[in-house]
């Protein structure tokens, strides 16, 4: 019942997000894909669940624009797998999505609670 | 355009071998958290999804074998000796990897050495140091070469057989006479005109019947009566702690299955000492499921899921189908056969809930297929040898047209299903394997 409830609690990541969950999850050191969608599932305590049909994409996109790198790497199972890291354009790219994020957050929190703001002002 | 395509190739290798090493870790955790095998496997693969679509979404972003956005022409040309140098110990390690797997001779890892930069299937580098792509964008030639790319892959899909593989084409070892068109395109070695899907994967026409010959080999029928576990409660001591016999009634009905050898339930309904829902109540604390009493009629395309003759055979009915939740519900009236229900669950590709129903209902139920017509169906009896029930299905493939076949033992039957554009074929060979019968 309480796997039910947490399946049913998940949602949608907003667009446009996902790239920057990515490299987020990768500044804390090289990961595979599998273990990306597992930190991002887990991270965020079970709400996201990355589609794998985003994820690779995704990953895809974001070497080709040169802010991850990827090397095939034996696991600590001692399997093959692609494991993506950062690049330095990479990490730049993630603070500048963080800035635009917290911008982001800033913004919707006015319009949504502007009492709150009032009230914290 | 050989060396293009090639590196495309490369590149679809690479992501193959990334969506799988996905799934193997997945299933891996899920072993680890004590799901059997097949249901971790089935779960992962649920959880993954289409893989072609994923395969699919994840080509639009190569854009062709592209470079980066933005990049200066020369920029790529600049870093590339560096990146060698840099990938050099992982170059190592993956020939080493290679060699360990045994899937690529050193031909192939010189040939991908030269192109990849790393002995590692798709990086690209030596296309992006070339600037190939740069002359294919825009012209629409990529896009014309996609799509004839995507032609030969319909038409000469990839054989599973690990000998008929794509063979790597190589200029420095070309002579006319033993020219290749098939490996000059990559394509595989054998046969694709009459390529047919065992077990979902793919094989060409000059493969098929081998794989399926050991399909067969690999599922001999195992006669297994069905018979209580010792680990589970006997149906008496259900009945009694649950009020609805009397020490002495079960003392009876004991007797009488004694002197009769039938079913202790049969024995106890005889005696009129407990009714039939009774007993399927019972049964389905003893096998820890629920029970089904029929309160609805069944619906004709949830009773012909399974073949008549399986269903027979093991006292049971196929009464729910949820498309939804691919969920298919198994009524038995004789307790559970769960090695039946995972054998189904991996010929019909789907999760087989089980449950135990009263024996009057199941025959009802039996009896109404038996008189729906069944010209799908077609059972051959003492077929012993695995060559014979090889040679019937390959001629059934053949004539029939089928371009799907699954086969899956299930007690003293194997079960073959051949599909073609959406019609099924189910062939039911009968008859215990030789050696278990001399056993």
């Amino acid at each position: 019942m309480a796997d039910g409830n947490r399946y049913k609690n998940r949602i949608e990541l907003l667009q446009g997000t996902l790239d920057m969950l990515i490299l987020q999850t990768l500044q804390w050191g090289p990961q595979h894909g599998y273990g990306v969608t597992q930190a991002l599932r887990i991270n965020s305590g079970d709400v996201f669940q990355v589609e794998t049909g985003s994820l690779y994409p995704a990953l895809h996109r974001l070497e080709r624009q040169g802010w991850v790198r990827s090397d095939w790497k034996q696991t600590e199972r001692n399997q093959r797998a692609k494991y993506y890291r950062l690049t330095t354009a990479g990490k730049k790219q993630l603070a500048a999505h963080r800035t635009r994020w917290r911008q982001m957050v800033e913004a919707i929190t006015a319009i949504m609670q502007p009492a709150a703001r009032a009230g914290g002002s | 355009m050989t060396l293009w395509r090639r590196l495309f190739e490369n590149r679809e290798r690479d992501l193959d071998e990334e969506i799988r090493s996905h799934l193997r870790m997945a299933i891996q955790d899920r072993i680890d958290r004590g799901e059997s095998p097949q249901a971790a496997r089935q779960s992962a693969l649920r959880e993954f999804g289409n893989v072609m679509l994923v395969k699919d979404v994840t080509y639009e972003q190569w854009g062709g074998l592209v470079k980066k956005p933005g990049a200066r022409p020369g920029d790529s040309r600049n870093h590339a000796p560096s990146d060698r140098r840099r990938d050099g110990p992982d170059r190592r390690d993956a020939g080493g990897d290679q060699t360990r797997d045994g899937k690529r001779d050193g031909k192939n890892r010189g040939q991908s050495d030269d192109l990849g930069g790393r002995g590692q299937p798709g990086t690209g580098r030596a296309a992006r140091w070339l600037g190939i792509p740069e002359l294919w964008r825009g012209t629409g030639v990529a896009a014309v070469w996609r799509a004839v790319q995507i032609h030969l892959k319909a038409r000469y899909p990839a054989c599973a057989t690990e000998s008929c593989a794509p063979r790597s084409f190589d200029w420095r070892a070309f002579s006319w006479g033993t020219f290749s068109w098939r490996a000059w395109a990559g394509l595989p070695q054998g046969s694709a005109r009459e390529s047919v899907l065992l077990e979902g994967r793919s094989y060409c026409g000059d493969c098929w019947p081998g794989a399926l010959a050991q399909r067969f080999a690999d599922c001999p029928p195992v006669p297994a009566p069905l018979t209580r576990p010792a680990h589970r409660m006997p149906l008496g001591l259900v009945l009694l702690s649950r009020g609805w016999l009397t020490p002495g009634q079960l003392r009876e009905g004991l007797e009488r299955q004694r002197r009769l050898s039938g079913r202790l339930g049969e024995s106890l309904r005889a005696l009129g000492y407990i009714h039939e829902d009774e007993i399927a109540a019972g049964l389905a604390a003893q096998w820890a499921c629920p029970v089904l009493l029929f309160r609805s009629a069944v619906a004709e395309s949830h009773l012909r899921r399974v073949p008549l003759r399986l269903q027979e055979r093991h006292r049971m009915v196929s009464v729910h189908y949820a498309e939804q939740t691919n969920v298919l519900v198994l009524a038995f009236s004789q307790g559970v056969d769960y090695a039946l229900t995972q054998a189904l669950a991996g010929m019909l590709e789907c999760r087989i809930e089980p449950c135990v129903a009263p024996e009057t209902e199941v025959r009802r139920h039996l009896a109404q297929l038996q008189d729906l017509e069944r010209s799908s169906e077609i059972t051959f009896e003492r077929i012993r040898e695995a060559s014979e029930r090889t040679a019937i299905t390959e001629s059934y493939v053949r004539c029939w047209g089928a371009h799907s076949v699954r086969v899956a033992a299930c007690g003293t039957s194997v079960w073959a299903r051949l599909e073609k554009a959406g019609e099924t074929l189910d062939l039911l060979f009968e008859g215990a394997a030789p050696e278990a019968s001399a056993a």
